[in-house]
């Protein structure tokens, strides 16, 4: 039952911003159009990547579903472990349903480009997986497994604005700045210093084919490798929040 | 068991000793007066209850079960704190709404008439209400959970002489309707002493009087008279304070006291909860 209002709560918390951010994404394909009709027969134009706009979304969403939910949550009875489980649900809804109202839009988009030989739609994983579906394009296994990737892709991001937001509620202000200035410092100047002065920059390039490996592009541009490391990353943040969560007080 | 008890209660912010090995039973249907100067740890015990902080050590448990990060005895509880811990935007509809959303008992006819008794805007947003009026938002909520425990943190903050008085009309009348356990934590103990009926006395973390404000009051008496009268009559006794207006003066007792040895024209009376509450806090 509990678990059933804190759902519904944190749901309509985004009642605004989701329609707010369609309006934005619908507003953005329906200038493809006008856009396109200026082209010339030499011009191209490639459009996608409506995801990446969908998973910076829900960051945004996990920076902002601890403070405020967990004071009216706390005021109404409802434990931190319930809190944390209908989170964890209302990730999956919105991963889920924005990655699928996604990819009714990523076939909109190329239904009204069919035919026009110099505008591409296509998603992020489309173009970063293109070896695979080699001559099998718009495949429902494309399809099933861009929108698995998706999913996970936007389950992440959504967890780690949470977990962001909840170490942060749950540091000092020693702590917050040591953060808020540490982690740039380190990642902007100390490392890429370090790297260039005395690794050679093999630390960037080790990085890079990391990178590559748990996207699956080294391994014949398999995307199970992405979605597995996804897991991976989704499961190690839900803990740490959940650490961090589970003993969380009100502050004043 | 029915009601809340607390088990040795520990509670430190840094040095400071917030709660000490506090132990307590709130009884089911009665209506307690949480009593204590600032910093003794009052609102340190609620947030403790209700599971906003946890305790160093100790437990607690409603109608015999463990409280803490505990959905089916926490929503036995619902805490009216002095903060506010509703969202920035959230209008009182709103707050109203939700509030009914988590307490299945919630009675939103009786929370509109409160509402419109009290003169409450429910379309205002909750941060641009005053603090009477926030205080008054809360208090509404509070008792139209239907939550059979119920704490009020500073309850009439802010509120004018008249809506306290509604406060406490509306309390009573809840309360006589159906029963609940009341828990007030007040500065204002004149203004409590007529609505409670156990009074729990905390000092510097310790509670140092839990038992039934008859039985509290019994501990003292107040004898009046001529200044000369009352001089005479309290020689020798513990008194808690005096006070004198012209030639007339009231002390306050503690202990006892044999009518029979006063001075003709000195009366008797009714120990006052606020004189004996601040001789029991005194340093």
């Amino acid at each position: 039952m509990n678990i059933k209002s804190a759902l519904k709560y944190q749901i309509a918390d985004g009642r605004v911003s989701i329609p707010v951010f369609y309006l934005v994404i619908f507003c953005l394909m329906a200038l493809i159009p006008i856009s396109s009709s200026g082209m010339g027969p030499e011009d191209s134009m490639s459009i996608g990547g409506f995801e990446i706009a969908t998973i910076i979304f829900l960051f945004v969403v996990g920076l902002n579903s601890f403070r405020e939910t967990f004071r009216m949550m706390i005021q109404n009875g409802v434990s931190r472990k319930t809190m944390f489980v209908s989170f964890l649900l209302l990730t999956l809804v919105l991963s889920v349903g924005m990655s699928c109202i996604n990819e009714v839009l990523l076939w909109i988009g190329k239904a009204f480009t069919a035919g026009k030989g110099n505008i591409t739609f296509q998603s992020v994983f489309e173009q970063m997986y293109a070896p695979r579906y080699m001559g099998n394009p718009d495949s429902i296994q494309m399809i099933a497994e861009g929108l698995l990737f998706t999913i996970l892709a936007c389950a992440v991001a959504m967890m780690l604005g949470y977990f962001i937001t909840i170490m942060y509620y749950r540091l000092n202000k020693v702590g917050k700045i040591a953060v808020s200035v540490g982690v740039p410092a380190i990642l902007i100047i100390g490392l890429p210093i370090f790297d260039a002065v005395v690794t050679g920059g093999m630390i960037y390039r080790a990085l890079g084919q990391l990178t590559l490996f748990i996207m699956g592009i080294l391994n014949g541009y398999n995307p199970y490798y992405a979605m597995v490391s996804a897991l991976i990353a989704f499961a190690v943040l839900a803990g740490l929040s959940w650490m961090l969560a589970r003993r969380a007080v009100v502050k004043d | 068991m029915k009601g809340i008890e607390v088990r040795s209660l520990d509670k430190n912010y840094g040095d400071v000793r917030a709660l000490r090995n506090v132990s307590l039973t709130f009884e089911e249907n009665k209506i307690y007066g949480l009593l204590g100067r600032n910093g003794a740890g009052k609102t340190t015990l609620l947030n403790t209850i209700t599971g906003r902080i946890f305790p160093d050590s100790g437990d607690v448990l409603v109608d015999g079960e463990a409280a803490l990060e505990n959905d089916k005895a926490q929503q036995k509880t619902f805490m009216m704190s002095e903060k506010n811990f509703y969202p920035e935007g959230m209008k009182v509809k709103d707050a109203i709404k939700w509030t009914r959303e988590f307490y299945p008992g919630f009675d939103e006819e009786y929370c509109r008439n409160l509402a419109e008794k009290f003169g409450l805007n429910t379309k205002k947003k909750i941060k641009s209400l005053s603090t009477g009026y926030g205080s008054i938002f809360k208090l509404i909520l509070t008792l139209s959970t239907n939550a059979p425990y119920l704490f009020f943190d500073e309850p009439v903050l802010g509120l004018d002489a008249n809506h306290r008085d509604m406060f406490y009309r509306a309390l009573l009348e809840k309360y006589s309707d159906k029963p609940f356990t009341a828990v007030i934590s007040t500065h204002l103990i004149e203004e409590v002493a007529g609505v409670i009926e156990e009074v729990v006395i905390i000092k510097k973390g310790e509670i140092i009087r839990n038992q039934s404000a008859e039985e509290l009051l019994a501990t003292g008496c107040t004898v009046s008279g001529t200044a000369a009268a009352v001089d005479s009559a309290i020689q020798g006794k513990t008194v808690l304070g005096v006070d004198s207006l012209g030639g007339l003066k009231t002390a306050y007792l503690a202990g006892e006291i044999d009518s029979s040895t006063l001075p003709a024209g000195i009366e008797i009376g009714k120990m006052d909860l606020q004189k004996l509450f601040i001789h029991l806090t005194n340093e």
